[in-house]
């Protein structure tokens, strides 16, 4: 049910990369990773912790360079971070000196653009469904609600790509619910590609289209599963719940301790 | 529809006790009298003064009676003035009165005031000097440690070079400069400015510096991947979230220059507070020197209440910001 074919194709082509230890040791993070992923697609990255997703997803970004491989966005090759590529942490990481409206402002501005766009802002605002919040101040927000801002934030730009880290990792189950709802909805609408790194196997199974399954560190590809269930989906579907434990198989299967433990959205 | 009172009646009569202790400090300087070996340099401008500052805590009692906003405002002074006031009225005792105190440092009170009154003048000029010099050293040592701690903070490079000269700099005793400010700057006043500025640019520049390497590198992340370029960044991003320790340097820096004023005005300067206390010192008129400490210390008292003033409207999204 992809509704936009045209921008947002990203292809990773090969990508490695190192960091270097204290010691003075390269150590691989991700490793010879490939993966196309089409205009519009709605990508979740599943792998052990600490295995390189947030590496991998920050190169996409732009914020780290790839020390192998390249990242192609639309044919351009990705060498630093721009506004086409929206991104979303687990912390929202608002501005906390400026209110809602000045945060979720905040793209337009640094671009010259607000003035020709301002209605946006409220547009965007209540799109994320937080009307009537547009001068209050981030700590005055609850998590879910700072989210939602983090949200308008990176959308009001038009991103061809959102990226996005656990954004509802540090969520109660009731909120998550509601912003991965909401979020399908956002994904309809703007037909940006989502490419989102999560633990949480149910919430792959509800949004993605494509479900990259990773090893432990350093990151290499197990899988990828389509899923082309149709939205709105039904976390409780056989479908479904074969997915998830299918998928609970994988992960495990690409680890090497068992300390891990994924989430399978029940709590 | 029963809400207990924020503060009971029996409290309230609290609201005169500065009223009824400066009345009390007045009658003690009216009925007791002074001792025979203080040779009083004027009137009983004590009496007078508690006169005046009894009426005005009337004023002030009164309207706190009547009116809730001026209530909670003065109720959380009231013990404060009242000690001050009990103070003064077991100094007047302790020096007019009974001459108990050592008389050289701790002259009559009235006297204090006496001399206060006689050389009004001067001591005006002496404030408007000095404020002048204050303002100067202060915006200007204010501003450039800020800038070039935005710089020292923001980039590397700058960091590398500046930092080892602002921590070698810093610490030295602002006296050794006075030498190299009388010989490099053209004027007395140019040369004075420089070392009040030098001892404001220190604390702001180190504060600038640090709270500008503290700021989350998340904000910068996601401003990269809104389209905010360098500048913009340094505008929007790292300025306002390093400002709660900018103030921190400003008050600092405040501080450190009123002591720094008073060497500055050492160098041969005509007029100025710390001028002029080195001067009465200097001819044991301790009684005028009391008055210069109390000009200095009401400075000092109002250019941090300015600052509180202007924290409290730039800062006022700080989470759990004490208010003053
Ligand atoms: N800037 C860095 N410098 C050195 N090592 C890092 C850095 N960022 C991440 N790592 C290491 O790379 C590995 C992968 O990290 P990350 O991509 O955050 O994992 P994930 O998001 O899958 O939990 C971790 O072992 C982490 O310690
Ligand atoms: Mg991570």
């Amino acid at each position: 049910m992809v509704i936009n074919t045209q921008y947002g194709h990203i292809e990773i082509d090969h990508v490695s990369k190192y960091f270097v230890d204290p010691f003075g040791n390269k150590v691989l993070t991700v490793n010879d990773v490939t993966i196309d992923i089409k205009p519009g697609e709605f990508v979740c990255l599943m792998g052990p912790s600490g295995c390189g997703k947030t590496t991998l997803l920050r190169t996409i970004a732009g914020l780290l360079k790839a020390d192998e491989g390249t990242i192609h966005l639309d044919n351009d090759l990705i060498e630093k971070p721009g506004p086409e590529r929206g991104l979303v942490f687990q912390n929202p990481e608002l501005f906390k000196w400026m209110s809602v409206e000045e945060n979720v402002a905040f793209g337009l501005k640094a671009r010259g653009v607000y003035k020709e766009q301002k209605d946006d802002v409220q547009k965007f605002i209540d799109l994320v469904g937080l009307k009537g919040f547009e001068k209050t101040l981030p700590h005055h927000l609850s998590g879910g609600m700072q989210q939602r801002a983090a949200f308008a934030r990176a959308l009001i730009n038009r991103p061809k790509v959102l990226l996005l880290d656990e954004p509802f990792g540090a969520l109660d189950a009731f909120t998550r619910t509601a912003l991965q709802n909401r979020l399908v909805d956002l994904w309809k609408r703007f037909g940006m590609t989502c490419v989102m790194v999560t633990h949480d196997v149910e919430e792959a199974v509800v949004l993605a289209t494509k479900i990259v399954v990773m090893s432990s560190r350093p990151a290499t590809v197990i899988d990828i599963v389509e899923n082309d269930l149709s939205y709105p989906r039904d976390r409780n579907s056989m479908h479904a719940i074969e997915l998830k434990k299918q998928i609970l198989e994988q992960l495990h299967s690409g680890e090497f301790s068992d300390e891990e433990t994924y989430s399978d959205g029940i709590e | 529809m029963n809400t207990l009172p924020l503060v009971s009646s029996g409290k309230k009569i609290t609201y005169f006790l500065p009223f009824l202790l400066a009345l009390v400090d007045a009658l003690l300087d009216l009925l007791i009298p002074t001792h025979i070996k203080v040779i009083q340099l004027g009137p009983h401008y004590f009496f007078y003064l508690m006169l005046f500052v009894a009426a005005w805590f009337l004023i002030q009692g009164v309207w706190a009676w009547i009116s809730k906003k001026k209530e909670i405002k003065y109720q959380p002074t009231i013990k404060f003035t009242s000690a001050v006031l009990i103070l003064s009225g077991v100094l007047l005792i302790l020096t007019d009165k009974t001459m108990t105190l050592p008389k050289i440092y701790f002259p009559s009170v009235n006297n204090v005031l006496a001399s206060a009154v006689s050389e009004r003048e001067i001591l005006l000029k002496c404030t408007f000097y000095s404020l002048r010099l204050l303002f100067f050293g202060i915006v200007i040592g204010g501003f450039v440690g800020i800038v070039s701690g935005i710089f020292m903070g923001w980039s590397k490079k700058v960091n590398y070079w500046a930092f080892p000269i602002l921590r070698f700099i810093g610490p030295l005793p602002t006296a050794i400069w006075i030498p190299i400010a009388l010989l490099v700057f053209p004027g007395l006043f140019s040369a004075s400015v420089f070392i009040v500025a030098l001892t404001m640019w220190f604390p702001c520049a180190v504060q600038t510096c640090s709270g500008i390497q503290n700021v989350s590198k998340g904000y910068y992340d996601v401003a990269d991947t809104l389209g905010a370029d360098n500048k913009y960044q340094i505008r929007r991003i790292a300025i306002p979230a390093a400002m709660p320790q900018i103030f921190v340097g400003i008050f600092s820096g405040v501080t450190t220059s009123f002591v720094s004023l008073m060497l500055a005005e050492l160098m041969g300067a005509r007029y100025g507070i710390g001028w002029y206390i080195n001067w009465k010192q200097q001819i044991m008129a301790y009684q005028n020197v009391w008055v210069a400490l109390f000009i200095l210390a009401t400075l000092c008292f109002l250019t941090i209440k300015v600052l509180f003033v202007l924290r409290n409207k730039f800062l006022s999204w700080q989470e759990g910001m004490i208010r003053w």
